[in-house]
């Protein structure tokens, strides 16, 4: 079944504002309030961060494709790439007391949605899976 | 990609009130203006966000070594007006406990006395 709403984009940063004025869009239609459209809106841009600096190795002009399915209990965002997979083995959550420059990124998605899931099962890349409940419904993500 | 930084100094501080959303396309840019001007000796620094209304861990990062090198030069950064939704990002990550911030660009020119 077609998602509700998709976007490609390239894997260069000048294209984040368009990722973001589409989702922001697309998740207001949606009836999200607008501190959680926010927030959400953070979680995937977060997510294209990653495939531009990590999958990509800061290469633009890649592929990277967005879509939004939503049903009445919650929302699903998927964030496809093609470059190199995401190994869990090398992540590490940052340590927040020691205000880090870096590494903020997947810990800022697991504290924003509710769910979290990554596909690398597949011939190149990785599709990530975000689930936000409709408001009244949240859970703690679970790590990847 | 460039992001619209007005820098004015003064007496007290210097204050940068980037205009716009700081994320990746822009991080790189605000990393090396505030750096620049802590090696230019302004190591006091107040930075008015009032015109962000977005950030991302690349916008943060790029103010976190703000901090920690005007630290490192006996100065420091104090940010002011943030936006709600910037600033729950900010208690998300703890960095609200962590850097000095203050509701306007006045209370944070005042705190340096």
């Amino acid at each position: 079944m077609a998602p509700l709403a998709s976007l490609s984009m390239t894997s260069d940063p000048e294209q984040l504002a368009r990722m973001r004025a589409w989702l922001w869009t697309a998740l207001v239609g949606q009836g999200l309030a607008l501190d959680e459209c926010a927030k959400l809106l953070l979680a995937v841009g977060e997510l294209c961060n990653n495939a531009i600096k990590h999958a990509y190795d800061g290469q633009g002009g890649q592929p990277i494709r967005l879509s939004l399915d939503a049903d009445p209990a919650r929302l699903t965002v998927e964030v496809e790439d093609w470059g190199r997979p995401f190994d869990a083995s090398q992540y590490r959550a940052p340590d927040l007391d020691a205000a880090p420059e870096h590494g903020l990124g997947l810990f800022l998605v697991k504290s924003i949605v509710d769910e979290i899931a990554f596909d690398v099962a597949r011939e190149a890349g990785t599709r990530w899976t975000l689930v936000k409940y409709r408001s009244g419904d949240s859970h703690d993500a679970s790590p990847p | 990609m460039a992001i619209d930084i007005d820098v004015t100094a003064g007496p007290r501080a210097t204050v940068v009130a980037p205009k716009g959303d700081l994320d990746m396309a822009v991080a790189d840019e605000l990393r090396r203006t505030l750096t620049a001007l802590i090696d230019g000796k302004q190591t006091r620094l107040v930075i008015d966000l009032a015109h962000v209304l977005y950030i991302d861990s690349s916008g943060l990062g790029a103010l976190v070594a703000a901090m920690k090198h005007a630290r490192g030069a006996g100065g420091d950064i104090r940010l002011c007006a943030l936006q709600p939704d910037v600033h729950a990002i900010f208690e998300m990550t703890r960095l609200a406990k962590i850097m000095d911030i203050h509701p306007s660009r006045p209370e944070a020119l005042a705190a340096w006395g």
